[in-house]
């Protein structure tokens, strides 16, 4: 067989009108997406939907996805009220991934990731998250991006050729940075376009502008706390650096007009006993001071603060350096104190109290311990402790 | 003169046609009892895509949907020419149990592909556990498969198939003029496993060698692709 793949048979395929070739356009100023859109199936943007809808696939049926039900509505809902007309093309997907993202592909799939919900102190800040991502949606960000490096990779290689005698190398290492700076760029300015269109949608639909600034204070301050200032990249950042981002949302939420009534706050109801399982997550990732910051934030604004001190104590139990003890004791106590304890906390100060010698002090807390939890998997070993053994 | 002609013109296509694929098998015949074996056919896993000049692989939608058609058909046409006995795969509901798994066994069994493909054909690669047996498993998970659809054996198929895009195309040429500097075209890549559902063995394998050939966007020369890959199948 003739093999069609041969530059010769491709060239004539070529000049007889580009047959073998998907439909691509220009990479910047497409118009904004319309609602029910479909791409055209000769496509490239057919094929990059198609890809995603692969994942999609993988997504909707994955052992990750967090399936209870308040929180599925309630991400639903608010992908409605900041959406509007394009509601139905945007199926948002709640992913146990204890990390701080979000995501939304170009064919309306939504990933709201376990670790932002963590750090979203009330809906608006989650509001302003999904605005964002909208926003990548609506101007079709990831088909720009794709042809946006199509172009630059495909001059590249032209370019490249053209390269002879002893600076070849040289300019052939700052071409590819070139081109890789352009694509950096390109990306930040949809992030600084999203960043703008996410505050206008979620402000519209009746949400706290200054919530959008807020989380990436949170951000900013989680990451110093770890040691990691500011990593701002010209030539590799895709993303403007987290202080252009918050001073550009601070001004824009500024020049919104007061809010005609308080923004709806039913984030901490439908993620229930959720969060605590995200904290559980979050405490496993080893980032010891990041994690800190986090916990000691959410304690200090009232975000589930019988859990987050609980944690915060296991947190340093489990690092158990010298004077660790003494703070995780400290925060199971405070759990305790709160109005919603985990059972956990008061085990924990037992166990600290039994080690110490503390015996009447220890069995005192194993009781509450059961008392809140009688049917504990360790149920039998506590009693042990408190019939004298 | 024209005999010998035909003899060397026959040698050459056998060996062009060896030379099409690799594979392997344990057993050269399904072990039977009262009912030939059957066959889950499970829905190939393909891709076409475009090569861009930057050396990009894009997915193309219509291209990948009509191959998925075509592939369907042509292994259906080649396993009733054999005369095997096979059903043909159909998913379960988002919601069914075994969704999942079954979802996951596809991708399991490419990368399980590409690792015969890396590790079995060259002896200088062969890892030191394998030395002298082919011993590949997709895992105890696939009797899920068995349960699903009644059936012995299941039949996995995957293809990635790319297509110089016509910047590609230019960037040969141009490439071509400036002295001969060879730049690759799109590729069709492909393996195919036959693993028995009772210990998840791969039992038959085979790989076309990657090749600047074949059009997966055509029926007719899906058909000769799926008979390299199929070729020599137990049943």
């Amino acid at each position: 067989m003739i093999s069609r793949r041969t530059f010769s048979a491709g060239l004539l395929a070529c000049l007889g009108g580009c047959a073998t070739h998907h439909e691509s356009g220009p990479s910047s100023d497409l118009p904004d997406i319309g609602a029910g859109y479909r791409p055209d199936p000769k496509s490239d943007e057919a094929g990059l939907w198609l890809k995603l809808d692969k994942v999609e696939q993988n997504q909707r049926r994955s052992p990750g996805r967090i399936r209870d039900k308040p929180i599925n509505d309630l991400v639903q809902d608010m992908v409605c009220r900041l959406a509007g007309a394009y509601c139905p093309d945007l199926r948002p997907y709640v992913i146990r991934v204890p990390a701080f993202n979000a995501t939304c592909a170009p064919n309306g799939m939504i990933s709201i990731w376990s670790g932002l919900l963590l750090r979203c102190h009330s809906e608006s800040q989650l509001a302003a998250v999904l605005g964002h991502e909208i926003g990548h949606y609506l101007k079709r960000h990831s088909l720009q991006r794709l042809r946006n490096s199509r172009e630059l990779d495909d001059f590249a290689a032209f370019f490249q050729f053209q390269l002879q005698g002893p600076a070849a190398g040289l300019i052939r290492g700052l071409s590819q940075d070139i081109t890789q700076a352009s694509k950096s760029m390109f990306s930040r300015d949809h992030e600084r376009e999203a960043d703008a269109l996410g505050l206008a949608l979620m402000a519209d639909a009746g949400y706290a502008p200054a919530a959008c600034a807020d989380i990436w204070r949170h951000i900013k301050a989680e990451d110093a706390a770890g040691g990691e200032s500011e990593r701002f990249d010209f030539f590799l950042s895709t993303h403007p650096a987290t202080t252009e981002r918050i001073d550009n949302l601070d001004e824009l939420a500024r020049r919104r007009p007061p809010a005609a009534r308080p923004a709806p706050d039913r984030l901490n109801a439908a993620l229930g006993p959720l969060r605590r399982s995200f904290m559980a997550d979050e405490i496993n990732q080893g980032h010891f001071k990041r994690t800190d910051n986090l916990l000691t934030r959410l304690i200090g604004d009232g975000i589930d603060p019988g859990g987050a001190l609980f944690y915060r104590g296991e947190l340093y139990r489990r690092r158990n350096r010298d004077g660790d003890e003494a703070i995780a004791l400290g925060n199971y106590h405070d759990a305790c104190e709160t109005a919603d304890p985990p059972a956990e906390a008061f085990r924990g100060v037992g166990t600290i109290r039994w080690r110490r010698g503390e015996t009447e002090l220890a069995r005192e807390y194993f009781r509450r311990y059961l008392r809140v939890a009688p049917n504990a998997d360790d149920g039998d070993m506590i009693r042990k402790y408190l019939s004298g053994a | 003169m024209c005999r010998w002609c035909r003899l060397v013109a026959a040698f050459l296509l056998a060996g062009l046609a060896g030379c099409a694929t690799q594979s392997y098998r344990t057993i050269d015949v399904l072990p039977r009892g009262a009912a030939a074996p059957r066959i889950l056919v499970m829905p190939p896993d393909i891709e076409l895509s475009e090569l861009t000049a930057g050396g990009s692989v894009e997915m193309n939608a219509e291209w990948t949907r009509a191959a998925e058609r075509h592939l369907k058909t042509a292994i259906r046409e080649h396993l009733q020419r054999i005369h095997a006995s096979f059903v043909e795969y159909r998913a379960p509901a988002d919601d069914a149990p075994e969704a999942e798994i079954l979802d996951q066994l596809q991708p399991l069994h490419a990368t399980v592909g590409q690792s015969i493909l890396a590790f079995h054909f060259e002896p200088q690669k062969r890892l030191p556990s394998k030395k002298d047996k082919f011993d590949w498993s997709l895992g105890p998970a696939v009797t899920h498969l068995a349960g699903h659809a009644d059936a012995d054996y299941a039949l996995f198929v995957w293809v990635r198939d790319s297509y110089s895009s016509p910047a590609r195309v230019a960037l040969q040429f141009v490439a071509a003029m400036a002295g001969g500097i060879p730049v690759g075209g799109g590729v069709q890549t492909g393996l195919c496993s036959l693993v028995d559902l009772k210990t998840g063995q791969v039992v038959w394998f085979n790989a076309l060698k990657p090749r600047e050939e074949g059009d997966m966007r055509e029926l007719e020369a899906t058909r000769r692709t799926t008979a390299f890959l199929l070729d020599r199948m137990p049943k």
